[in-house]
This record gives C-alpha cells, structure tokens and sequence, in this order.
C-alpha cells in the first residue's frame, strides 16, 4: 500500500516530465561538440587575487602562532588573514578568513557584488563557517538565499592557510 | 514567482559557455510555468480557468500535470491539502503580483470551493471547474520547475536548482562529493538545524517564517482548510522529485507529526518536521542524509 503510493507519485512525476519534453519545453542540453581540453570545471570560476599578503601570511604563523609551535604545527590551519573570492550566477562575494591557534576564528565579508543583498548572507553564512570549522556549507534549504560564490571564497582563502604539516 | 532563482552547474568536459547556455534554458522553464500556473496573473492559464466555468477547458502540459499531481496529494490527504484555498488565500491578504505591483482578487468565488470541484480529463487533458475556484498551485508549480530545470541539466557533472528554499542537488560538487544542503532553524535567524550532503535528491522546507499575512496576525501563506490540532512550525522533505517534496512539506505543515510522519513514509518520502515548541519529528531513513 505504502509502496504503492510512493510509485504513484514518483510515476507521476516521471510523467509529467515525460510529457514536458515531447511538448518541447525540456529540450536535452545541445551539446554534440567535443569536449574541449583545458576549459574551466565549472561555471563557477574563482580567481585568484593578485595580492602579496597571502605571502605575508605565511610568515605571520611563526609570528603569531602564540599557542606553542607544536599547537600550530599540528593544527589544520595556519595562523593568520586570508583573501578568497568566489563567484557564481548571482555575483562575485569576497571574504577574509581570520585564523588563531589554528581555528578558524572570524570570516569577514568584504566585498558583496550580488544580485541580493549581503544581509541575505551575513552574518548567517560567516557563523555556519565557524561553527563548523570548513567552508561546507553551499545551499540554505528554507531560505531565498545560497552562496555558492561565499563557499568558494571561503574554500579558496582556507586553502592559503591549510597547514602543509596536517595529515589530515 | 516572487523567488530568487539560482543554478550552480559543475562539468568536467563541457566548456563554460555550454555550461551557462544549460543554465540560461533551465532558468526560462520557470518563466514558463509560472505563466501558466501562477494565481496572481489575470492571463494565467489557471486563472483563465475562472472565465469558463461548468466547461472542459483543454489545457496545457505546464498547468494540467501540476494540478493533477495537487489533487492527488489532495485526495491522499483527505483534503487537508487543498489546492482550492487561493480564495482564502486572498482573504488573508496574498493578492499582489510581486511582478506587475497588481492586486488581484475574485470577489464571485465560492467560499467553500474545494478540489472535489475541479475535474480533470486525463485523456482529453482538460479542466473543468464545477465551481468558481481559485487555484493556488503554490506547492507543486515551483517543484514542478526545478524539476524541469533539472532535466535540463543533466548533462552536468553536477548541479544545484536553489528556488527560494526549494533545492534540488544533482550529481556531485567539484570534489566529487554530495553537495551540502543546510536547513534554515524555523525561529533562530542565524542558525541551521542540520546539514544534509545530497545528491539527486530534491530537499524542500516549508515554514510559516517565510510569508507572514499582511492583513490577519499570526497567518501564514499556508491555510489549513479545516482547523484543529498541533501542527509543525517547520516541515522539510527529502524526495526523488521536487514536486513531490514541495507537495508534501506543505501537507506535512498541515498535518498533526504522527500524520505527517506517516503520510512521508508513506509516500517514499524522508522529512524533518519541526513544532512550535521546537521538539523535532523523523522518518525512518531521515538520518541517512545527515553531513559527517
């Protein structure tokens, strides 16, 4: 019985999408060229900022690292300020990453060219890095909101600081 | 439909360019059902229904297989989901285009229109109202679209379909990973209840934050056709399908959590509900889905 309805529905989808594509309105992705060689993996481009602090950042760990050199060595993160930006269909988010004893401590947005305003993501977004220590959060189910670009900023900036001692 | 779209598409083979042409096509599809099925334009196939009733109007596939799929949510719900409430809807104060700036309202409807009033004719696919019903296809026409879109992209190695909370995550994230769905905490602005890592999955929540009436206090967008019982503040749907999972949070947000629990499992569904006094609900096969 139970199964039954699940099927139903499911059939009844499946239909429906059936019927969409024989009336045109779905057509199958026109993509009969050859896969090109060297092009982007994604409509999700980040670019690199052209910056010479994320050097410098290296050198704030042994700088600031005040928790004892072997706290630092074995943390996920070196300590320090790290740039990262993302883009996606909706605009460009970028961020600074803040680590301290090898935690990720404060995610600034500094720059918000979105098509909805950054307090659709801030500090929503910021807080869930933290709480979670890693970027992976991507979508927001029960909100008009998702960064994909706010990720990938946060991504690319903590992959600056990721510690080269770290294992795992 | 007064939502934020947004598509993220991942390919490892595919240029760019051919990447963003399958996103720009699938975003289209949600022009073309709201053009059909939205209750807030005069020139909607479903509001044109209004001006023909008594009469089998045929209609098109974008309007005739997300109301058939409501009505069969309808009749598996006894009725507790409704898709005959934009009336009342209307009443509570949800009658402008957020396009046109318009206000739209039948003042000739039944107050009592309910599904039953709504016939439809699978082999010559038209509708024919009994009744003059206003037809709010707000819980499935959405679904319907992200479904569509994601048929549009399935070509990709990986895609999301965000439409204001109704999610579907198609094949993996760049890592090769399922994508990470996050649900919003129904009264705690900042906060997440959970992360899901999805893939092929659709996840829909409906909450009564989203829409609050303009005219009565404390209503929602979503009306309870029939009064009584505790029903959750926050209900979110894992399914194969969006319609499917947009349909059914819905009707889980109408129903009592032992209902809804069991309407989900009934249905092949996986679903977190909420209730006011923020204690939580699960199906069977929820916790599958949880990150880490």
């Amino acid at each position: 019985m139970a199964k039954q309805m699940s099927k139903q529905l499911i059939a009844m989808c499946t239909v429906a999408l059936g019927a969409m594509y024989v009336a045109g309105y779905a057509v199958t992705a026109p993509f009969a060229e050859q896969p090109v060689a060297g092009v982007s993996n994604g409509s999700n481009t980040t670019h690199q900022r052209a910056e010479s602090d994320s050097t410098d950042n290296t050198n704030d760990a042994t700088t600031n690292g005040s928790g004892g050199t072997s706290a630092v060595k074995s943390a996920k993160y070196i300590d320090g300020t790290y740039q990262g930006t993302g883009s996606d269909q909706i605009g460009t988010v970028d961020v600074a990453v803040t680590i301290r004893n090898g935690k990720i401590v404060r995610v600034e947005i500094t720059e918000c060219d979105t098509h909805y305003p950054q307090s659709d993501i801030d500090p929503v977004l910021p807080n869930e890095v933290i709480a979670k220590q890693s970027a992976n959060v991507d979508f927001v189910s029960g909100a008009t909101l998702s960064s994909y670009a706010f990720a990938m900023a946060v991504q690319q900036a903590l992959s600056q600081a990721q510690n080269p001692n770290d294992k795992g | 439909m007064d939502t934020r779209v947004a598509i993220t598409g991942v390919s490892r083979t595919l240029p760019e360019a051919a990447i963003r042409q399958s996103i720009d096509n699938a975003i289209t599809l949600f022009y073309d059902v709201e053009a059909s099925c939205s209750r807030f334009r005069s020139d909607s196939e479903v509001r044109q229904l209004l001006l023909s009733v008594g009469e089998p109007v045929a209609v098109s596939p974008l309007l005739y297989h997300p109301l058939r799929f409501a009505l069969t949510i309808a009749d598996i719900t006894a009725g507790r989901f409704d898709p005959a409430v934009g009336r009342r809807m209307e009443q509570l104060g949800f009658v402008v285009d957020y396009q046109s700036g318009r206000s739209i309202a039948s003042s000739s409807v039944s107050e009592d229109a309910s599904y039953r009033d709504i016939e439809l004719d699978d082999e010559h696919q038209t509708v024919t109202l009994h009744r003059p019903v206003v037809i709010d296809l707000g819980a499935v026409a959405k679904g319907f679209a992200v479904d569509l879109a994601a048929l549009q992209l399935q070509a990709l190695d990986g895609f999301v379909i965000d439409a204001g909370g109704d999610i579907y995550a198609g094949g993996a994230r760049p890592s090769g990973e399922p994508w990470r769905v996050g649900i919003r905490h129904p009264r705690i602005p900042d906060a997440m209840v959970t992360t899901l890592a999805i893939s092929n999955r659709a996840v829909c929540t409906s909450g009564d934050y989203e829409r609050r009436s303009p005219v009565v206090p404390d209503a929602s967008h979503i009306v309870l056709p029939r009064s009584g019982g505790k029903t959750p503040i926050s209900a979110t749907v894992i399914a194969p399908y969006a319609m499917m999972a947009d349909a059914l949070s819905t009707a889980a947000m109408l129903l009592q959590p032992d209902e809804g629990r069991a309407l989900l499992t009934d249905c092949g569904a996986e679903g977190l509900l909420i209730m006011p006094d923020l204690s939580i609900c699960y199906t069977d096969e929820w916790e599958v889905y949880i990150d880490e």
